[in-house]
C-alpha cells in the first residue's frame, strides 16, 4: 500500500455539536494535499482531531497513519509516530528556552525510535542545519518558546521544528494566516525544502495564494464536515474565482 | 508568660498552631554535637545556639549579645525569653557576604535568633539556610536594622526536615536611602511560616520582598508580610509565587500600609499560584491600606492550573505529559527565581534540584551557533 494517511468515515463532535460528519481522505506517500473550505466547515477540527487535541470527541470512523491506529494513541504518541501539526496559533511558553524545548522534542522522538539521545554538541549540529534550511535567525532558538515572537517568527519556528523532527506527515493548519508576503514565502520555502518521496503534507488553508507557494498534488473541498469535491490544483483556482457556493448546490 | 497565637488574629489566620502546642516553649532542646565542617564567612547555629568553634566571620563583621525584650507575639516573646540570640554587626562602609547555617536535630523546640545591624554605608549579602533531622520545631526570630545608605541582599532557604515545623518572625527596619532585597524559598517542613514585617522608616528607603514556595503532601506553607511605608519617597515591591501539589496549603497574605507621612510612596505587589492538584489549597490575599494621597500602588493575584494549550503544544511535539508538566512548572518557578539576588541564585537552584526538571542541562557552546 502506498497510502500514508487513511481517514475513513470520520465523525467528530465538539461538546454536543457534530463537526465532522463522515470524512474520508487518503494521502499517499510523498503527496501534498490541500484542504480548502469556508469558515466553520471543519478544517481546523480535522487537523486537531488527527493530532489528538483534548476537547474533541470522535464518534465514528478511523484514522490510520502508516497502518497504525492514530485514534488509539495519546497526542504525544501520535507525534512520535510521525505526525506533525503546525499550529495556526503557535503557543507561547515563557520560561522555557526554545532550544531546550527543541532538544527535548527531538530526543523524545529518538527515544521512541530506539535511537540514542543526542548530546548537546550533536544536537547543536542538527539545529544549525535546520535553522539554515528554514532560513531562521539562530538567535531565536535562545529565546523562550514563541514568547514575544512576531507572527512570521512563530510560523518559521513551527517549520524549524518540523525540519528537526522530520515527520512522515506534516499537517499545516492555516500556516499562512497573519503572514505578509515575505514571511509566507519563507515559510513555503521551508516546507518545499522538506518535501520528498517519504514525506506527505496536508495543507489546510482558506487562500489560494498559499497554494501558489506550496503547490499541491491534490485539492479537496471540505464543507459541512465532509469532503465534497476532490480535484487537481486547478480546483483551487476555480474556488478562487467562483467561491464555495456553487459546490453547495452540487 | 507567652501565649500561642490564634487563627482569629489576621496575621495568623492561615496558620493554626494547635499541633505545635505540645511543645514546652520554656524548655528548648539542648545542644547536640554536629560537625558541618569549616567554611569561611559562616555562622553555624546548632539547635538554636551559636556554635563558635565552627563559625567564622568575614572582616568588618562582629558578634555581640542580642538584647532581650518583648516581641510582637507570644512566640517571639518566648524566643527572646528562652533562646540565646546573637547580634551580628556589620561595621560602617564594610562590604561582606555571610551565611548563617541553622542545623536542628531532635524532636523538641529551639529558639534561634539573628539580630543583624548594618551600620551606615555597610553592604551585606546574607544567606540563611535551615536544615535538620527530626520532628523538631524551629521558632526563629530574624531582626534586621539597616542604618542610612546601607544595602542588604537577603536569601532565606527553608529546607527543614519534612516532619519538622518552622516559624520565622522577621522584622526589617530600612533607614534613609537604604535598600533591602529579600527572597524566601519555602520547601521543607510539614508546616512552615515566614512572616516578614518591613518598615520603610526614612525618605528614600526601598524594599523588595520576594518569595517562592513549593508545597506537596499535607504541607502548610504560610507567608504573611506587612510592608509599612512610614516616610516620604519610599518604594516597595513584592512578588510571591507558589506551586501547590497534593493536599498542601499555600498562603501569601501581604498587607501594604501607606502611612500619612508616605507621600510619593510607590508599591507594587503581585502573587501567583499554580495549583497542580484538586486537593491543594491556595490563599492569596494582597491588601493595600493607604492613608495618604499622591502615592502609586498596585496589586494583583492569580491562581490557576497548568495551561492546557501549552500542554497540548508540547504533546504535539512528542513530549510526554509528565515531562511537559515538569517543563511548565520549571518555567513558572524560574520566572520567580530570576527575581532573587544574583549571587545566591545558584544556591536556590541547588535547593530546588530534585523537585524540578533541570532545564539548563547542556545547551552546550552557544557561540558555536
Amino acid at each position: 500500500m502506498n497510502a500514508l494517511l487513511s481517514i475513513n468515515d470520520l465523525h467528530a463532535t465538539v461538546g454536543q455539536t457534530p463537526i465532522l460528519k463522515g470524512l474520508t481522505l487518503t494521502v499517499n506517500r510523498g503527496e501534498v494535499h490541500a484542504i480548502m473550505g469556508p469558515n466553520g466547515s471543519g478544517k481546523s477540527t480535522l487537523a486537531h482531531v488527527i493530532a489528538g487535541r483534548p476537547g474533541y470527541t470522535v464518534t465514528g470512523g478511523s484514522v490510520l497513519l502508516d497502518g497504525q491506529d492514530v485514534l488509539a494513541m495519546a497526542a504525544h504518541e501520535r507525534a512520535r509516530a510521525g505526525l506533525f501539526l503546525a499550529f495556526q496559533y503557535p503557543v507561547e511558553i515563557p520560561g522555557v528556552q526554545n532550544r531546550y524545548f527543541l532538544r527535548a522534542a527531538l530526543n523524545a522522538h529518538r527515544k521512541a525510535l530506539g535511537e540514542p539521545e543526542l548530546d548537546a554538541v550533536q544536537f547543536l549540529k542538527r539545529l544549525k542545519a535546520a535553522t539554515a534550511l528554514v532560513k531562521m535567525d539562530p538567535e531565536l532558538t535562545k529565546r523562550e518558546v514563541n514568547a514575544g515572537f512576531s507572527g512570521g517568527e512563530k510560523k518559521r519556528n513551527e517549520i524549524l521544528q518540523m525540519a528537526l523532527l522530520l515527520p512522515k506527515l506534516g499537517l499545516l493548519d492555516e500556516i499562512d494566516s497573519g503572514l505578509d508576503i515575505d514571511a509566507l514565502k519563507a515559510v513555503a520555502d521551508g516546507v518545499n525544502a522538506l518535501r520528498g518521496p517519504d514525506r506527505s503534507f496536508v495543507v489546510v488553508t482558506h487562500y489560494q495564494r498559499l497554494l501558489e507557494a506550496i503547490v499541491p498534488d491534490v485539492v479537496h473541498v471540505l464543507m459541512d464536515g465532509k469532503i465534497v469535491r476532490t480535484g487537481s490544483r486547478e480546483l483551487a483556482h476555480e474556488l478562487e474565482a467562483k467561491g464555495y457556493d456553487w459546490l453547495r448546490a452540487a | 508568660m507567652s501565649s500561642w497565637p490564634s487563627t482569629k488574629e489576621e496575621a495568623w489566620r492561615y496558620f493554626p498552631t494547635r499541633a505545635l502546642q505540645d511543645h514546652d516553649l520554656a524548655a528548648p532542646m539542648g545542644v547536640v554535637a554536629v560537625d558541618v565542617g569549616h567554611a569561611e564567612a559562616r555562622l553555624v547555629i546548632v539547635n538554636g545556639v551559636l556554635d563558635r568553634d565552627q563559625s567564622a566571620l568575614p572582616d568588618g563583621v562582629t558578634l555581640e549579645d542580642a538584647p532581650r525584650g518583648d516581641g510582637r507575639d507570644g512566640l517571639v516573646t518566648a524566643n527572646l525569653s528562652y533562646g540565646q540570640g546573637v547580634r551580628v554587626r556589620v561595621a560602617k562602609k564594610t562590604s561582606a557576604t555571610l551565611e548563617v547555617l541553622y542545623v536542628t536535630r531532635g524532636d523538641g523546640v529551639v529558639h534561634p535568633r539573628l539580630d543583624l545591624c548594618l551600620d551606615t554605608h555597610a553592604e551585606l549579602r546574607l544567606l540563611q539556610r535551615f536544615v535538620g533531622a527530626g520532628r523538631y520545631f524551629v521558632n526563629s526570630v530574624t531582626d534586621i536594622h539597616m542604618a542610612p545608605d546601607t544595602r542588604l541582599a537577603h536569601v532565606k532557604l527553608e529546607t527543614e526536615d519534612p516532619q519538622a515545623s518552622h516559624i520565622d518572625a522577621v522584622t526589617v527596619h530600612v533607614g534613609g536611602d537604604a535598600r533591602y532585597h529579600g527572597f524566601t524559598l519555602s520547601l521543607g517542613a510539614t508546616r512552615a511560616r515566614t512572616a516578614p514585617f518591613v518598615t520603610l522608616a526614612a525618605p528614600g528607603a526601598e524594599a523588595e520582598v520576594d518569595g517562592l514556595y513549593l508545597g506537596d503532601g499535607e504541607q502548610v506553607l504560610d507567608h504573611t508580610m506587612v510592608m509599612t511605608h512610614a516616610a516620604p519617597h519610599t518604594t516597595s515591591r513584592a512578588t510571591w509565587a507558589g506551586v501547590l501539589d497534593g493536599k498542601s496549603t499555600g498562603t501569601f497574605q501581604g498587607l501594604i500600609v501607606m502611612k500619612p507621612a508616605a507621600v510619593k510612596g510607590k508599591t507594587r505587589e503581585l502573587t501567583r499560584t499554580l495549583l497542580l492538584s484538586d486537593s491543594a489549597n491556595a490563599n492569596a490575599k494582597p491588601e493595600l491600606h493607604i492613608d495618604v494621597d499622591d502615592v502609586e500602588a498596585s496589586h494583583g493575584a492569580t491562581v490557576g492550573s497548568l495551561d492546557a494549550a501549552q500542554m497540548f503544544y508540547l504533546a504535539a511535539r512528542g513530549i510526554a505529559p509528565e515531562v511537559a508538566r515538569k517543563m511548565l512548572i520549571g518555567a513558572f518557578v524560574r520566572e520567580t527565581v530570576a527575581l532573587a539576588p544574583a549571587l545566591f541564585r545558584p544556591a536556590i537552584e541547588a535547593a530546588l534540584k530534585g523537585r524540578l526538571a533541570d532545564q539548563h542541562d547542556g545547551d552546550g557552546d552557544d557561540a558555536s551557533l
